[in-house]
Parts: structure tokens; C-alpha cells; sequence
């Protein structure tokens, strides 16, 4: 029997101030720190931001989008002083280990230094880019400056009145702000006409297509892919020859928070390197886990007994009961459900026990037979009858799990000596499998 | 659902001292080289190369059939030797994958047919989907998985992984278990 | 099956080589000096003899088959499979082409059919499956999941120092196959 690691539904938090249960989906998810997935180093987000999310030692080959190595070779380069003798240099130039592209299939000298010698080429492009930047954060800050204008005209009647008042002292206070404000818009108005940008040119007509075009044999290794080409979209390189080392993208680590009560539940540490978490609030160390036991063959209108493995994560005692859904609200349930009545027992999670092979139960439970199938440690399997109720398809079932919580995150050491326990109450959707086909 | 009990023949495998459970089919070259830590999996056909360099290989792992464990090498200026591979706690290596790996963390998850390239190191609480190739010297940070030719970072684990690979090799190693004492083929 | 055990296994060795008593060899094979081949490999000369060249490396789970193609079983028709000098073979590779030049690496878990020729110089990237017909120019590189080609600058390096490497402390740890005497 192979494992199935469900990865992506496993990500469940639980924050303990507002007992609710979140999933990744509907936390605020906030950028915690930046680091480069190659050399694993940390920076902050002023420095990422100052680079452009990009780390300053590490490159991706163009051609695959592996990390380039950087190798060492020794070139024998003749002194300047000494024409006869030559002294071996080391130079350093880039490869890539899974397609075997080198900075030297590109023409890109050795560099002498071993990190820190591959500059960026510059954009063509970045000096226009940049004017227009600026022009437009120009307009914007004058029509801000207008709108600032027009409120403040309006509202001129009201100061004079206040200023004859003078009750509060607001009068100095207000003419600050009008000496600001006037000083901004007039030092603006003067500026605006000296940034122009140059408006393009329009092209009415451009030459035909050569006709060579045509026949000159394409050759395929000279072109460049379309994912090659728009890895670098400010260079969308269209030959091979022209393709450039890029910069490894960062990656971030995530901390999550809950909407509702602003409260964080995970916030990693700032070592990439590290699984530790500052704070860890995730389902699986405070509410009890319902696993399916085995595969079971269902078949239509056969009641079965099935049995469900519940397991207490926490260091206390667990009271468990599983309560029956209302049948009208319930559209997910293909088959009847016959659950336990009484409430059952999960025992306390003892760490200590693992290197104990002998599992002693140190602690005493009555069960019932026909509720309890075993019990081992802090798990216990729960018998419950499940009758399907379609001829086809997947057999589910629902219920409410009802448990009771200490909450152990809020406790004030000095007023409470017992921690607060709470109900919580959990709908539960089982997919139970499919309706064994009798032959 | 809970994992189900893998039954294998009792003859066809070791169970050391420290719970190892090593199958008598997997070839183990220069197995005084070989450490592994305690209760782990060894299952058939696998092949470890001790004689190339010192593995040692931590608790709860699971090495499943036909997968090669393998040293790098690396050149020196002086010449070429084979790196020591240290794997980690908690580590379950699919069927039919080739580690050639430098490193690899605890917690980890390598799929199954996957070619994990020289030098490359893996770090904790990562994994590597089915059929990924890694390239050489890849370095694959926590919580991410690669997949693909050349592996890339596709997706993101989600933050209690640790405890997750703690069940499924805890769990795996508790219901792997012997039917029958010396029974023959 | 029923042929191979047929065939009387009949291995040149050449004095020099390094091959681990535990890999399996079956049918006509010459191997050249100075090749290591890693246990657990297996070179099964079915549809003719192989003829591999000095300084080879072949690791472990490699399949290198002259084997006859689907259906031709019993035409008879020998083909004799050529390797040249200074390959590398790595762990799990399935190779059945029946030239191979020098130089050429064939990595993990690739697969090289019958009727490729590799030249000089070539690497086929991990899992990559080449079964086409034709003949791969000098210095190709097949890489990928869609095995996307190009050509490579330079060759790859030969592997003498992890032969010698080899040389060294293989013995240490296995039965070798020894030399047949000429």
C-alpha cells in the first residue's frame, strides 16, 4: 500500500484567541523575509527591493533555467614585464551542469575574480523608461496638489471664523498648514513646464518584408525558444548569441494571519536554513486527527462496520463525542450513519512512551465492545455503521465532532490556575471510498 | 487513512539491534562504511555504495526497492575523492530513485524514479516530486518542492511537514512486518 | 531467455581493467584496459559480440544489450556493438546502440536505442530517451523532459582521475574478475 501525501489541504491553523479554524487559503499571508533559494542568505526587504528581488551572487543559465556554476581554470597569461616566461592566472567562467551552456558560448570573457565580476548589460531602453517615470509622477503630484487647492478654498470661511475665536489655539496651527501648502503648489507651478518628454515619432510607412526571408534555411540552433526568450523580457534575445546569464529570483517566507482577530499564527525564523517556527499554530497539535482505519468494501443497502481512527495530539485527556448532522441541511452525506451515543475517552499524548516498548496503559478506561475497537496510546478506534444509500459512486458521510479545548495560549499565570475549556464543535466530511461493484 | 500493514517473508530479511530492517536482496557494498541510525527500512534490490565513501543514514528512514544510494565525487586540485553522504531522520526515498546526492536533510520526501544529480544538496522538510531530475550542485531550500527536467521549485510545503514525515515514516516502519520465522520460499 | 543460456559466456579482459565480480556478463565481450565496471551491471551480448574500449567507466544498474530487435529473434543476423574509449555510463542507463565513439557521457537513467550512433563528444541527459534513427553529430547534448538538443562548445573532460580513484579502492571492497590471459 503506497502513501498519498496530500500537501496541499494539509496546511490547517487554528488560532487560540478566536477558536476559529483557518486554512492557508483565508489568512492574510504577509511577506516575512526574503532569501535566495542558491546561497540561502537572508535579506531584508529594503535590500531586496533596492535589488530587485534578485540576488547579487547567483545566476540561472539562460538556455534551461538551472543554477550556473561558477568553474576555475588556469590560463597561462605572459608577463608584461618577462615576455619569455608566462605565469598561470586563474579565470573564472560560468557553466550550466544540466545543458552544458558556458558564458563563453556567448563570447562573455573569463572574469578574474570568482564572485562579483558578471555585470548586468544595461537597457537601451532604461533612459526613456526612467523620463516618462518621472514625467507622469510629476502629473500626479500636481493634480494632488489641485485637488489639495480646491478643498482648502473651500474651507476658508470657516477659519476665519475659528481665527476670531482663537479658543483653542488651532489659529497658528492652521496658518502653518497654509504657509505648507501654498509653498508646495507654488514651487510646482513654476517647475511644470521644464520637464517635457519628447513624443514619439509616428511611422506612416516602413519597408516591405525582404524577400530573402524566405530563403535563407533556417537553422534551429541559432534561434531561441520562446520560454529563452521571454526569461529576459527587456531583452527578448532572438538568437542564441545573445543570451545573457540572469539574476536567481528570490523567494519569501510567509507569515499568516488571522482576518478576524489580527492575531499571527505562523511566523517562521529569520535563518532560511531553520524549520523552526517562532510561533506554530497548526491543527495538528491541538484538535484531534479522524483517520479511516482500513479499505472497506461498501455495497448498497449493506451496513457495515467501519472504523475510524481518532487521535488526541494534546497532552491532556480528551473528551470526544460524535454527534448525528441535520438530515435536511445535509447535501454532502451518500449513506446513513449510526454514531456512538456516549461520549468516549481519548487518552493524553505521552512522548515519553515511544522508547517505552512495552506499552503499559497507565491509565484505566472502561469501553464498550461495540463502540471501542482498541485502543492504543492516544489513539482509539471508533465503531461506527455506515449503510450507502446510492447504488454508484463515492460512499460519504458527515457528523460533528465535539471536543472539549484547553486553551493554553491565553492563560494569565497568576489569576487562573485552570486553563479555560471549551467546547468546540467541528463538522466532519468523510469520503469513505467507492461502492465495490458485485459482480 | 492509516497505512496498511506490508507484510514481508521473514527470512528475506535482517532485523539488527538498533530495529534496522534490512533486506537480504539489496546489495550494501562496503557495508562497515555504512551507518544507519535505527529503525529504518531497507527494502529489496536496493543498492548502497558504502565502498565509495562513508553514508550514514539517520532514524525512521524508509529506502524503498531498486533506489541506489551513491557518494558523489569531487575534484580537488590535488585529485578526486568521494564525498561522504549524510541522509537525515525521517527520510522516505521512493522506488527506483538514484541519490547521488551530497546532502540530504531530515524530513525529506524523494518520489519515486527521481534522479537527484551530484553535489546537490538537499535541505530539511523539502520534497521532490515523482520522475524529477535534478541537476548537478541543485540546492533545494525547506518547505519547497521541485519537480520537472530540470527540477524547478513548483510548489510550497506547507509549515507542519516536519510532523506529517514523522507519521508516515513512523507509522510505515510500525506496519512493516514479518509473517512467518523462517519460513521458505 | 533459452538463448542466453545457450550462449557460452566467453569475456575477454583485458589486464588493467577493474571489473567487480558482481555484475553479470553474458555472451562475446572484449573489455579494454583501464575500464571499471561497477557491480551490479549487466552487458549482455545476445545478438552478437560487444567490443568496449579502455578507459570506461560503467556504474551500477546499467544495461548495455546487443539484443535482437522485436521480432527478427530468429534471423540469426550478428551484429557486433563498438564502444569506444573514455565513456562514462552512469547508474541505471539502458544503452542497445550499436556504435559508440569516445568521449560520450550517457546519464542516469537514459535510454539509447539501437539504430542512434553517438560520435564524439555527446551527452545524453538524465531520463532521456533517444530512439530515433540517425547519427548524432560531435558534441550534441540532449537534455530535458522534451529532449531539447544543442551543441556544446567544448567536450567533456575525461574521467582519468576517478578511474584511478577506482582502481584504488575498488579492490578493497570486491572479487574482481580476473584478466584472461593472452
Amino acid at each position: 500500500m503506497l502513501i498519498i501525501l496530500l500537501f496541499n489541504e494539509m496546511s490547517l491553523s487554528g488560532p487560540q484567541h478566536c477558536l476559529k479554524l483557518k486554512c492557508s487559503e483565508c489568512l492574510l499571508n504577509e511577506v516575512d523575509s526574503h532569501y535566495c533559494p542558491m546561497c540561502l542568505e537572508n535579506m531584508s526587504s529594503s535590500e531586496a527591493k533596492l535589488k530587485k528581488n534578485r540576488c547579487g551572487n547567483c545566476f540561472d543559465c539562460p538556455s534551461c533555467g538551472h543554477t550556473l556554476t561558477t568553474r576555475a581554470t588556469n590560463v597561462a597569461i605572459s608577463d608584461p614585464d618577462d615576455p619569455g616566461k608566462s605565469t598561470p592566472k586563474k579565470m573564472y567562467y560560468m557553466a550550466c551542469g544540466f545543458c552544458r551552456w558556458t558564458t563563453r558560448d556567448v563570447a562573455i570573457d573569463d572574469k578574474t575574480v570568482a564572485s562579483g565580476g558578471w555585470e548586468d548589460i544595461e537597457n537601451t531602453h532604461a533612459k526613456k523608461i526612467q523620463s516618462l517615470l518621472d514625467y507622469y509622477h510629476e502629473l500626479a503630484l500636481n493634480e494632488k496638489a489641485e485637488r489639495e487647492r480646491k478643498k482648502y478654498v473651500r474651507r476658508r470661511s470657516h477659519l476665519y471664523y475659528a481665527a476670531s475665536m482663537d479658543k483653542y489655539g488651532m489659529v497658528t496651527v492652521a496658518v502653518k498648514k497654509k504657509i505648507g501648502a501654498m509653498s508646495n503648489v507654488s514651487i510646482k507651478e513654476n517647475e511644470e513646464t521644464t520637464t517635457q518628454i519628447t513624443t514619439e515619432e509616428k511611422i506612416s510607412d516602413f519597408p516591405a518584408l525582404p524577400d530573402d526571408f524566405f530563403t535563407t534555411p533556417l537553422e534551429l540552433s541559432k534561434v531561441t525558444t520562446i520560454t529563452q526568450r521571454l526569461a529576459s523580457p527587456e531583452f527578448q534575445p532572438t538568437i542564441t548569441n545573445d543570451l545573457y546569464p540572469k539574476r536567481k529570483h528570490l523567494l519569501i517566507r510567509k507569515s499568516m494571519r488571522c482576518k478576524e482577530c489580527e492575531h499571527n499564527l505562523i511566523k517562521p525564523e529569520m535563518n532560511p536554513l531553520s524549520i523552526k517556527f517562532k510561533i506554530q499554530l497548526v491543527i495538528m497539535h491541538h484538535i484531534p486527527e479522524v483517520r479511516l482505519m482500513a479499505p472497506m468494501e461498501f455495497r448498497f443497502k449493506k451496513e457495515l462496520k467501519v472504523v475510524l481512527l481518532l487521535i488526541n495530539p494534546v497532552v491532556h485527556n480528551t473528551t470526544v463525542s460524535l454527534l448525528p448532522v441535520d438530515k435536511e441541511s445535509d447535501s454532502f452525506s451518500t449513506a446513513k450513519i449510526e454514531l456512538p451515543k456516549k461520549e468516549v475517552v481519548l487518552a493524553r499524548r505521552d512522548d515519553a512512551a515511544i522508547y517505552d516498548d512495552a506499552t503499559q496503559m497507565h491509565q484505566e478506561f472502561k469501553d464498550e465492545k461495540n463502540v471501542v475497537a482498541f485502543r492504543k496510546a492516544n489513539k482509539l478506534g471508533v465503531i461506527i455503521k455506515v449503510t450507502p444509500l446510492i447504488q454508484e459512486g463515492d460512499v460519504k458521510v458527515s457528523f460533528v465532532l465535539r471536543h472539549d479545548y484547553r486553551n493554553t495560549a491565553v492563560v494569565l499565570p497568576m489569576e487562573n490556575q485552570e486553563p479555560q475549556i471549551s467546547w468546540l464543535q467541528h463538522r466532519i466530511f468523510l469520503n469513505l471510498g467507492r461502492i465495490h461493484k458485485s459482480k | 487513512m492509516e497505512l496498511q500493514d506490508i507484510f514481508y517473508n521473514n527470512s528475506q530479511y535482517i532485523e539488527t539491534a538498533s530495529g534496522n530492517k534490512v533486506s537480504r536482496q539489496s546489495v550494501l557494498c562496503g557495508s562497515q562504511n555504512i551507518v544507519i541510525n535505527g529503525k529504518t527500512v531497507i527494502m529489496t534490490d536496493c543498492v548502497i555504495r558504502g565502498d565509495l565513501a562513508n553514508v550514514r543514514i539517520g532514524r525512521h528512514c524508509v529506502i524503498s526497492r531498486n533506489a541506489v544510494i551513491r557518494p558523489p565525487f569531487k575534484k580537488f586540485s590535488r585529485g578526486v575523492a568521494f564525498f561522504p553522504l549524510h541522509i537525515g531522520d525521517h527520510v522516505f526515498v521512493d522506488e527506483n530513485s538514484i541519490v547521488n546526492a551530497a546532502q540530504v536533510g531530515s524530513y525529506v520526501h524523494i518520489g519515486k524514479n527521481c534522479v537527484i544529480g551530484r553535489r546537490c544538496i538537499l535541505k530539511d522538510c523539502c520534497a521532490i516530486a515523482d520522475n524529477t531530475v535534478l541537476p548537478p550542485e541543485a540546492v533545494v531550500p525547506p518547505f519547497t518542492l521541485f519537480s520537472g527536467s530540470p527540477g524547478k521549485i513548483t510548489a510550497e510545503l506547507p509549515e507542519c511537514t516536519q510532523d506529517l514525515m514523522i507519521d508516515v515514516t513512523t507509522n510505515y516502519y510500525q506496519h512493516f512486518r514479518p509473517i512467518g520465522k523462517g519460513k521458505e520460499r | 531467455m533459452a538463448a542466453r543460456s545457450q550462449q557460452r559466456s566467453s569475456v575477454v579482459i583485458a589486464p588493467g581493467s577493474i571489473i567487480c565480480d558482481e555484475c553479470e556478463l553474458v555472451g562475446e565481450i572484449t573489455i579494454g584496459t583501464r575500464t571499471v565496471i561497477h557491480p551490479k551491471a549487466t552487458i549482455i551480448a545476445e545478438a552478437g559480440p560487444i567490443i568496449i574500449g579502455e578507459n570506461n567507466i560503467i556504474e551500477e544498474l546499467t544495461i548495455i544489450e546487443n539484443r535482437y530487435p522485436e521480432g527478427t529473434e530468429n534471423t540469426g543476423s550478428q551484429a557486433v556493438m563498438i564502444i569506444g574509449n573514455n565513456n562514462v555510463f552512469e547508474v541505471g542507463a539502458h544503452i542497445e546502440a550499436l556504435k559508440i565513439g569516445d568521449n560520450n557521457v550517457v546519464e542516469a537513467k537514459a535510454e539509447v536505442g539501437r539504430h542512434v550512433e553517438l560520435t564524439s563528444g555527446c551527452i545524453i541527459g538524465a531520463q532521456c530517451v533517444v530512439n530515433s534513427d540517425e547519427f548524432l553529430p560531435e558534441n550534441t547534448v540532449i537534455y530535458g523532459s522534451g529532449c531539447a538538443r544543442r551543441v556544446q562548445r567544448e567536450r567533456p573532460p575525461p574521467q582519468n582521475l576517478q578511474i584511478d580513484f577506482l582502481s584504488k579502492i575498488l579492490p578493497n571492497y570486491h572479487y574482481l574478475k580476473k584478466p584472461t590471459k593472452q
